[in-house]
């Protein structure tokens, strides 16, 4: 089910708000809210909800565990057990058929007669954001930094709440927990209006701007091989736009309805394209993986308190997982890569760096994150040097078709995303010619939407 | 959901809600439109899907500015041929005039895909008229439908048909398979809900259940949303994404017109005629318990008649025609009647063709024949069927 369909806006949300709100103890409104997020779930693929069960009872149980017991090997077993559990099926249903074939395409190159094959996996939806959930939930247990619930409901609200469910944020526990605390005593109109301008925000980033761009460059991208040179950086430069509308908007929405229900979702974009450096832009861009990649990986590895080398060895085994992380893709894990060298670049040049105008600066980082996005994007090896070749290369081909929806678009996008204020640098309380023109704007969605033109977020299938 | 948060403002919090609420409003009350104020001909505005009949009785469907299938499938409003249909269905819900079904003068029924319906034609140019013009004789026309041996049997007795006789004329589109190997006839919705509601059903119970269940289907606000949408698909302001189901293409003579894409395909894909030819024995044989001929009309799509007029030749293996043959030799090794029409109509093209003007016998942007193109199948269909009830 997406946010951005009929069934989800007249049906799933006004269900789901008005009951919870009907129900006024505690364990009403967890049991309501995880029924609720399972039945969104399901609306996908109803199979996979077992799978997201064991993953919340794995992890509920290690969190009792973890409560109970302070015999340090114990309490190891208790974080090494249930992690092995959440990461073997997510290696299981995201990695598997990748591995296989990568083992085929070695063995090929070796000449050696290997023909692996494996069962044809469904990556079920959302599984990237659960697996993070529950095993940030267990490692801040085993570092204490937590205190594990042993309401289960509240628990298994937490995995399944249907706002961050399937794209994100990654939400932490004790990012929500005081939320999830107070459940009972929230009041329904507290924060309706900031959920609601939230809500149609994002919206509007995801249904107007990234799916018209969609609509424009993916039958441009689908055949690569004709772009001019041109084309091929509008291209890419409406995906850099594309991906920041989508996710961001989506990120947006479920703020929004988070807040319908009386839950601080946490920011997980900050402008990234206004950064002025590598790392100014992963403090902005997907904040909620940024820092579980920087907390519960690149920290423990190390980070950067052991020199140099073990710095920058850290920052490349934290990218590149990073980048396996988004899909079993080499394209991706080169994606991370390339992240990875410009950070530690920038820890090498840094000083020469950021003595540029900001201007300069800002420009240059969209720059090198746009080459990023065309690993990121390209299906394949090929995809991606044949667009790096056609951008870098001069190459004459057809004008794109809906030339003329693209620059409008991208016009309007790279204002806001390059000038504008984010969702959360506005205080949601509109002039009146503001507030008519984003409803306005969100009829416009809802026209978009009715005809058909219902494209899934990007984030979906991580 | 209390109320004082809906206190009235320029905020979201109240302008969405009730933006919301009002759009659902909308699309509940624009289901209730009739659907030819929706669609742009006739075939969506009288179709029943789960009703008794397959198109809604004693209708009479009379436009000015219809257009086809294609240009509406492609996003080609450029290439749209407004033409006027009127269209009559009788009390069986069939494309006839009103008395056919109570005249007890049928000695023909007809029985086939929407070609035979007579889509997108008018009433005195439908495929069952013209054939009877050229036969001499009372055709009736039960298209869309197939000729089951259960359908034909009470159709037969419904329209007075000469008792224990009549030829059932059966179009076999290129595309489509003949009906299933079995005498039970599958219900359509509304008769299944009978079934089920028994005396329960007070007489528009079933109906009513159908009709709310076809609504729930298509909403008006969806189709205007969609058309609307489609405007901006012009290629300059976003890419026309529906292109890609059609192939717009010039003949030889300079005309453009458009073809579906699957046609295409269809035309080369190699076919076993095995199956078809099994189902086509049982079912003359059946049709034969019950004194019936059956006269089989093997029509090809629109591109399997243009494919050797096009300026930019097709090189691809022509597998239509010899699928065509070989259901024909089959037929014929059997003893069921049967009729060709892929030359007759790739005669009567290139004769279009060749007047002034480039005349078609299919229309430009439609996926079926036009009057022309009728005309041409109905004369070849009234020489088979005088053969076929000679003894």
């Amino acid at each position: 089910m997406l946010f951005n369909s009929p069934l989800f806006l007249f049906a799933f949300l006004p269900v789901t708000y008005l009951v919870f709100w009907r129900l006024k103890r505690k364990d009403d409104r967890y049991v309501w809210l995880t029924l609720t997020g399972y039945l969104f779930y399901a609306a996908w693929d109803y199979r996979f909800c077992a799978l997201m069960a064991t993953s919340t009872v794995v992890a509920y149980l290690a969190g009792l565990g973890l409560a109970r017991w302070d015999d340090p090997r114990v309490r190891r077993l208790c974080l090494i057990a249930p992690i092995t559990v959440d990461l073997s099926l997510l290696g299981f249903f995201k990695y598997a058929n990748f591995g296989l074939h990568t083992a085929n395409s070695v063995a090929a190159w070796l000449h050696v007669p290997l023909h692996l094959s494996g069962p044809d996996i469904v990556l079920p939806v959302g599984i990237s954001f659960y697996t993070f959930h529950t095993i940030t939930y267990i490692v801040d247990a085993y570092r204490r930094t937590i205190t594990p619930t042993r309401n289960f409901f509240e628990f298994s609200c937490y995995v399944s709440l249907f706002s961050q469910l399937v794209a994100g944020p990654i939400v932490r526990f004790r990012q929500i927990e005081q939320d999830l605390e107070e459940i009972d005593q929230h009041q329904p109109g507290r924060t309706w209006n900031i959920g609601w301008s939230f809500f149609t925000i994002g919206m509007i980033k995801k249904v107007i701007i990234a799916d018209s761009i969609a609509a424009i460059i993916n039958p441009a991208l689908a055949g690569y091989g004709q772009l001019s040179t041109a084309g091929a950086w509008l291209c890419m430069l409406g995906y850099a736009y594309q991906i920041y509308f989508d996710f961001s908007g989506y990120s947006d929405m479920a703020v929004g309805l988070g807040h319908l229900f009386g839950i601080r979702i946490p920011q997980n974009f900050n402008s990234p394209y206004q950064a002025t450096d590598p790392s100014d832009f992963w403090r902005r861009w997907h904040i909620s993986l940024s820092t579980c990649l920087r907390d519960y990986l690149y920290v423990p590895l190390g980070g950067s308190r052991e020199g140099a080398w073990h710095t920058y060895r850290n920052i490349m085994i934290t990218m590149l997982l990073g980048g396996l992380w988004h899909g079993a893709s080499w394209t991706f894990v080169a994606w991370g890569g390339y992240h990875g060298l410009l950070l530690v670049a920038y820890r090498l040049a840094g000083p020469a760096w950021d003595a540029l105008p900001a201007a300069l600066r800002r420009a240059g980082m969209f720059f090198l994150v746009l080459i990023g996005w065309v690993a990121f994007r390209a299906n394949d090896w090929r995809m991606a040097s044949g667009l790096l070749g056609t951008m870098f290369s001069w190459t004459s081909g057809p004008e794109l078709a809906g030339m003329i929806g693209l620059v409008l678009v991208l016009g309007v996008a790279a204002v806001v995303a390059h000038a504008g204020r984010n969702t959360w640098q506005v205080s949601h309380q509109w002039p009146r010619a503001v507030g008519v023109g984003l409803a306005a704007l969100f009829a416009v969605s809802l026209l978009v939407m009715y005809a058909g033109q219902r494209i899934p977020f990007l984030y979906f299938q991580f | 959901m209390s109320l004082d948060r809906l206190r009235p403002s320029w905020q979201p919090g109240f302008l969405v809600p009730v933006l919301l609420a009002a759009w659902l409003a909308a699309d509940i009350g624009l289901r209730a439109l009739p659907l030819d104020r929706v669609s742009y001909r006739v075939w969506e505005a009288l179709r029943t899907f789960g009703a008794e009949t397959p198109f809604r009785p004693n209708a009479r469907y009379d436009r000015p500015r219809v257009y086809g299938n294609l240009a509406a499938l492609g996003n080609q409003p450029d290439l749209r041929e407004y033409h006027r249909v009127v269209f009559t269905t009788d009390s069986l819900g069939y494309h006839n005039r009103p008395d056919l079904a109570t005249g007890g003068s049928v000695s023909a029924i007809l029985f086939g895909s929407s070609f035979s319906a007579g889509s997108e034609v008018s009433d005195w140019e439908s495929p069952a008229v013209q054939i009877g013009r050229a036969g001499g004789r009372e055709v009736y026309n039960a298209a869309p439908s197939d000729p089951a041996p259960a359908r034909v049997r009470a159709l037969a007795a419904q329209v007075g048909m000469r008792e224990g006789g009549g030829l059932v004329i059966f179009e076999l589109l290129e595309s489509a398979d003949p009906p299933p190997i079995t005498a039970a006839l599958p219900d359509p919705r509304e008769l299944r809900c009978r079934v089920i509601l028994g005396v329960w059903d007070r007489r528009y119970t079933c109906w009513a259940l159908t009709w709310v269940s076809d609504r729930l289907v298509v909403s008006a606000l969806q189709v205007f949303a969609a058309r609307l949408y489609r405007r901006l698909q012009n290629d300059r302001v976003l890419p026309n994404a529906a292109a890609r189901h059609v192939i717009r293409t010039r003949l030889q003579s300079g005309t453009e017109l458009l073809f579906l894409g699957d046609e295409r395909a269809t035309y080369h894909r190699r076919r076993s005629s095995e199956d078809v030819l099994r189902r086509l024995t049982w079912l003359s044989n059946r049709l034969a318990l019950q004194r019936q001929r059956l006269l089989v009309v093997l029509t090809p799509h629109k591109y399997s008649v243009y494919a050797p007029l096009l300026a930019e030749p097709d090189t691809g293996l022509a597998e239509t025609p010899r699928y065509f043959a070989a259901l024909e030799a089959g037929m014929r090794a059997r003893g069921i009647a049967v009729v060709d029409l892929l030359e007759p109509l790739r005669a009567a093209a290139r004769d279009a063709a060749a007047r002034r003007g480039g005349g078609l016998i299919f229309w430009r942007d439609d996926t079926h024949w036009n009057a022309a193109g009728i005309a041409a199948g109905a004369r070849a269909i009234a020489t088979a069927a005088r053969a076929a009830v000679t003894p």
